[in-house]
Order: C-alpha cells, then structure tokens, then sequence
C-alpha cells in the first residue's frame, strides 16, 4: 500500500493512539490523499518548504518573547508541515462537549458571585471555591452583560491511547495561541498549496470578525455605538504579536494601561483629537495587573479605577474579572459535577481524572504514587510549575513532595496521560510526535466554536510538554467539512 | 488615533531618517575613494576628526556598532522597535520591510548565512567546470549596511586583477535569475571601464537565466511548480 523508501514505510507508529496510522504502514482512511502528497516529497523538497514557512513567519515578526531569556530575542514558533486533519463527526462531539462546557461554566461563575446555590449544594468544598487565588470578591453581585463572564475560552484536549478525547485544562482567564491558528493556515497555504485541493477544509480566518461581533454585543447598554479597544501588556508580553494581530484584524485601537484613564465613570482613551470614550476592552491583562487601586498595586499596566466603573456597569471587559475561579485546577476536578448541576445533563467529553492534595486522602496518594503522577500546580500555566513524575529526577520529586506538603491547596495531580502521536518531520524524515489540540470557543449572544484550533506539538523525541515556551511547535489543523 | 501611537510613528520616521543620513555620510565617503583609485587620499578626515576615532573604526563605528547610539544598527533596531508597539497601527508593508531589514542588519548570524549560500554556490560551480580558486573567484557588490560586508568586493578585485595582466575576464551574478537594470550598470559598464582602465582587454558580463531558452524553462518549470493548486 505504501511505496518501499517512501518517508512513511519506515514510520513506526508504535503503541500510542496515533492520529495518521492505525497500525504501521495502514494510514486512516482521512489521511490518505496526504499521505499520498508525502510520498511525493524529498527531504530537499521538505526542507525547502520548511525554510520557506520559516521565512515567511521571521519577516511578519509572528514571534514571542520566552521569559526569563536574556537575550531578549523573539523567537518563531517551529511550524511542522504535516497538518492534522479531524473529521466532521469527531468535530461534532467535541463542538457540543465545549459547547456544553463553557455554559455550565458561565453559570457556576455566575452563581459563585451571585446566589452561590452550589456551595450550599455540599457537592463542592465551598472552601475551595472561596478560597481560589482567582476568586474575586470585589466583582460579587457584578451583572456582566448577557450573564456572559468568558467571553474566549481555549480548552486543551487530549486524546489517550484508545483516540478518546479529554479535556485537560481550561483556560478561561486570558487565553492565547488564537493568532496561530490562523497565520499557521495562512503560511502553509503559501508553502505548500497543492494539499489544500484534496480536501473540504472549514475556514478558521473568521476568527477576529466573530470576536468582535462578540464584543459588540457585550457592550454596556448604555452606548449606542460601542467603542471597542484591545488592552495589551505591551511588547514585552510574549503573547504581543497576537494583540497586535487581532487589533489590526478587527480594525480597532490596540491601547495600553497609559492610553487609558477614567473620569466621571467613564473609561477614555487619550487620542491626538482629545479623549474618546471606551466601552468595551478586550483585555489581555491579568486580573492582578488590571486595576492598581483594586488589585497590586506595583502594576504599571492596569487603568486606576477601572474595577470602580466596571462595577457600575458603564464599561465591559471581555473575558469578564473573576474567571480564575472557574479555571483553577482544583475546581476543574469539579467540572463534570458542575454540568450536572447547572444543566441535568452528563458531560460529552470526560474530564481526565485529578486528585487534588487539599484532600487528605488523595493527598496521601499522590504522594505515595509522586513518580506515576503528573503533579501541577492550580494557577500556573504555560508548562511552568509542572512534574511529570515519570520523566523527573529523585531531587525533583522530593521536591515537589515538600511543596505538595507546604501548601495542598496549591497542587492537584492527574495520572501520566499516553498523549497522542502524529507524524512530524524531524531531520528528514517522519517521527511520532505528542500533540494536544486547543479549540476557541467565543461566547456574546451564542457560543461558536472555531472550526480548528491549535495542534501543539511536543518536538522534543518521547516529550509531553507541548508548550511553546517550553520547546513545543504548532500544526495547522483541518476540521474537514 | 492613540497619542502614543503618532508619538512613535514620530520616532520611527525620525529613527528611519538618522539611518539614512548616516549611511549617506559613509557612501559618498566611499564612491569618492573609489573615484580616486589607488592615490592617497584623506576623504576619511573629517569624518575622523569629528568622531576621533581611527579611519578603520569610523565605518564600523558609524554602521554596526550597537552601542553607538546612532549608528546605523542602532537607529534601525529603534525604527523597528517603535514599529512593532504601533504594528497594528501601520501597513503591513511598511512593518515588514523594518523588520527584515533589520533582521538582515542585526542579527547574529546574518552575514555568514549570506556568505554561505555564496560559498556552496562557488564550490558547485568550481567542481562542475574544474577551474580552481585563481580561475574562479567570488567577490560581493552590495555594499550597503554593515561596515564590513562580505569581502572581497568586486572592483577592487576586478582592478587588481587587471593591473596583474589579466586581459580576460567573465563575471556572472548569480544572485540573480534574470537581469536586473542596476547590477548590469554596474557590472557591464562601470566594472567593464575599471578593467579596461588597468590594462584589461575582453570583459563579459554573462547574461542571467532570462537570456536562453533552458534558462526560461527552468523559470517556467518553478514558477508553474509553485503556483500549482493556484491557477
């Protein structure tokens, strides 16, 4: 079936769920017409087109800034050209799970500022609620527009061994990685266009108009024509090439804690023909940073008074403050509890299993069982403050044993996933590699689900950290139509 | 439009503008030291007493070195800078350009890529004909940006090839697949006089890949390769 010498006849798809094969040398019945385009293709020919890709993002600077590098240089996200395709009826599910996902959640952060009828429910520690880092008491009683807290949400999944889908984390606060989605498609249109006419493929490109009609219709109801504004970190922040993008995308100002200040309740910005009023922002700031008068005060990028108008009602921050709650990883534990909750129904896509150390029982088992385990802390992101335990060192478990220790609130642990595999190119020639994919839900008056994501890519040979700050690369991603 | 953002679109005109100015000081220094050949001559003068620095540090100093202020590398990694916090702001054009151009100036590396694409090229070319380094050589024309660029440059070679009795002398351009206006005049009729000049007698400019009928099929055969799945 697979001609001899070709990239794939020697490609080994071992005992991981891979998303090509289904055994070796049998390719699935989607992947076919690609794999056919792969034969095709030296290893110059790959090369070249790698290159170009390269090229193509290093010239549009579509580059981040690592932390703690002191060089300071911006680097490109690896690309790998093997896209990743997802058929329709797979796409279907995992639509309606985040669908079903992101309502719920939107109703729990509700009911944690308002009624708080779950914590009286006994089926959630209130503590554990109440006592989150992202909790936010001085949004309590706060009505956002539409009820609507998380506005963008970009949930990793993850498939095991069998191709079942999971949900691994949600990021509700500040989500990034959007941009990629839609530059990834764009640069392997440009390098490799001849594999685009095998297939339907659902266009991720509307990405920015959806978000801005979201963030219309988020407005205060107060403004007649909504002024929206996007509030950046500034070039510093690894994820300001992605500000700048979706900026320029939706045609609005892309503005920082300086361009902003508030007088009367009302949130301006400072333009060169006098103050403008802001209805709306979009902003890529952290709850912490946002407002120094109601959160720390050594932040040089919030607006002073921001939080005092929010509360008022008379400006609209998209994703809403307080979100942190609900994506802390000790109530992510809680998730499938809360669908049933607020919505009677059972969850589509599981939830992978978590123990959580601020129970004494689960705390002794995971530190019994610390080298099976993947140990993370609840509010760090980014790959950051993580142990996977089979991979670490005796001095780093018994590190993280002292943590856990210290501080159980602080750390949940959920099993060594068998993450699935996809063919990248590495060196010349196609190896297994880990990905995970991250869809974008945006929610104004309805819930809409991009029609793709970003495929992360664990580069490094046998790696499970996908992260681009920690060495991971990007796939574009076709959901077939 | 934001305060901020017509403040540093100000500061990357103005930052664009210094660029410019000094690589003009440094290329009319130049081309009058070319003009006057091999004579003696001290155009690096006033450039150096108003720096005070040696003659050989003041193209470096004025081009590539990052902590002058003002230098060229400087007042571009400022342009691009100020570019990137107002990149929504601008054409993405006008971004693009910036960036590259500063990447080609700035980053490490960027001098010795360029230089080793030229090499292979050099070393395929001399296996296929069997000519050795004396037959064949490789010199580099742009010389704009960095202080030294790839040496050696192509007429000081071509007259020192000339004033050591060479009296044949094919030069082709491989950086380019078809001709290009501005490289012809500099090579077929300024680098043809200075061969001339020095006692050279038969100086070809080869044609590029445009001017035969196998050089079109190869652009045909790219061209149709890259667009396939377009048109």
């Amino acid at each position: 079936m697979i001609a001899q010498r070709s990239p794939l006849a020697a490609y080994d798809p071992t005992a991981f769920w891979d998303e090509m094969f289904s055994a070796p040398g049998v390719v699935r019945p989607h992947y076919a017409a690609l794999a056919r385009r792969l034969e095709t293709l030296s290893a110059q020919e790959v090369t070249r087109r790698q290159r170009a890709a390269d090229l193509s993002f290093q010239a549009r600077g579509i580059t981040f800034a690592v932390n703690q590098d002191p060089s300071g240089l911006e680097k490109i996200m690896p690309f790998d050209l093997v896209p990743r395709i997802i058929l329709p009826e797979e796409w279907e599910r995992i639509e309606r799970g985040l669908e079903q996902r992101v309502r719920a959640l939107n109703l729990f952060l509700h009911d944690v500022y308002h009624e708080q009828k779950i914590l009286g429910s006994g089926l959630i520690p209130p503590e554990l609620v109440l006592g989150a880092r992202g909790y936010r008491r001085e949004v309590r009683s706060v009505e956002p527009p539409l009820g609507v807290y998380t506005h963008v949400v970009g949930s990793d999944l993850v498939r095991d061994h069998r191709g079942e889908f999971y949900v691994l984390e949600d990021n509700l606060r500040v989500p990034s990685g959007v941009s990629y989605v839609v530059e990834n498609r764009r640069v392997l249109k440009r390098v490799w266009p001849q594999i685009f006419t095998d297939y339907p493929i659902r266009p991720v490109e509307g990405y920015p108009q959806d978000l801005l009609s979201v963030l219309r219709e988020v407005a205060p109801p107060i403004a007649d024509t909504a002024t929206v504004v996007l509030l950046t970190p500034g070039v510093h922040n690894s994820a300001f090439f992605e500000h700048a993008f979706l900026a320029k995308a939706m045609g609005i100002e892309m503005v920082q804690g300086s361009d902003l200040f508030v007088d009367d309740a009302t949130v301006y910005m400072r333009t060169t023909s006098g103050r403008q009023r802001v209805d709306v922002i979009y902003r890529r700031v952290d709850d912490d940073f946002i407002d120094p008068l109601a959160f720390r005060r050594d932040s040089f990028l919030g607006v002073p008074g921001l939080l005092a108008t929010y509360r008022m009602g008379r400006v609209s921050l998209a994703n809403a403050l307080g979100t942190g709650v609900a994506d802390d990883k000790a109530i992510y534990a809680y998730v499938p509890t809360i669908i049933k909750f607020y919505l009677g129904e059972d969850e589509i896509i599981p939830n992978v299993k978590t123990y959580i150390a601020a129970d004494p029982s689960e705390r002794t088992y995971i530190l019994e069982h610390i080298a099976e385990l993947v140990v993370k802390s609840v509010n760090a992101s980014g790959g950051y403050g993580m142990l996977i335990g089979p991979h670490a060192s005796k001095a780093d478990r018994e590190e993280y044993r002292r943590r856990i220790e210290a501080d159980p609130r602080g750390y949940i642990a959920q099993p060594t996933l068998a993450l699935s595999r996809h063919p990248s190119w590495s060196d010349g020639s196609l190896e297994g590699r880990h990905v995970d994919l991250r869809p974008y839900v945006l929610f104004g008056k309805e819930i809409r689900v991009t029609p793709g994501g970003l495929t992360r890519v664990a580069l490094r040979a046998g790696s499970l950290v996908v992260n681009s700050s920690q060495g991971g690369g990007a796939k574009d991603t076709w959901v077939l139509g | 439009m934001l305060c901020r953002v017509a403040d540093d679109l100000y500061w990357t005109a103005r930052y664009v503008e210094r660029g410019i100015a000094v690589s003009r000081l440094i290329d009319v220094t130049r081309h009058l030291e070319l003009d006057v050949g091999t004579e003696v001559s001290d155009f690096w003068g006033p450039l150096v007493g108003a720096i005070g620095l040696s003659a050989e540090d003041v193209s470096f100093f004025l081009l590539s070195d990052e902590k002058n202020p003002d230098s060229l590398v400087s007042s571009v990694r400022h342009a691009r800078e100020l570019a990137r916090g107002i990149r929504e702001s601008i054409s993405s054009e006008m971004w693009e350009e910036l960036n590259t151009l500063y990447q080609s100036l700035a980053l490490p590396g960027a001098q010795r890529r360029a230089q080793g694409d030229s090499l292979s090229f050099q070393r395929l070319v001399r296996e296929r004909l069997g000519l050795d380094e004396d037959k064949f050589m490789l010199t580099f024309q742009s010389r704009f940006g960095v202080a030294e660029w790839l040496t050696p440059y192509t007429a000081e070679t071509v007259k020192a090839l000339a004033q050591r009795g060479i009296k044949n002398l094919a030069v082709v351009m491989p950086g380019f697949t078809a001709d290009c206006l501005e490289t012809l005049e500099e090579i077929a009729v300024e680098n043809a006089e200075i061969f001339r000049h020095n006692g050279g007698e038969n100086f070809a400019a080869l044609p590029c890949l445009n001017d035969s009928d196998a050089g079109m099929t190869v652009i045909h055969h790219v061209a149709t390769r890259e667009l396939a799945g377009w048109v």
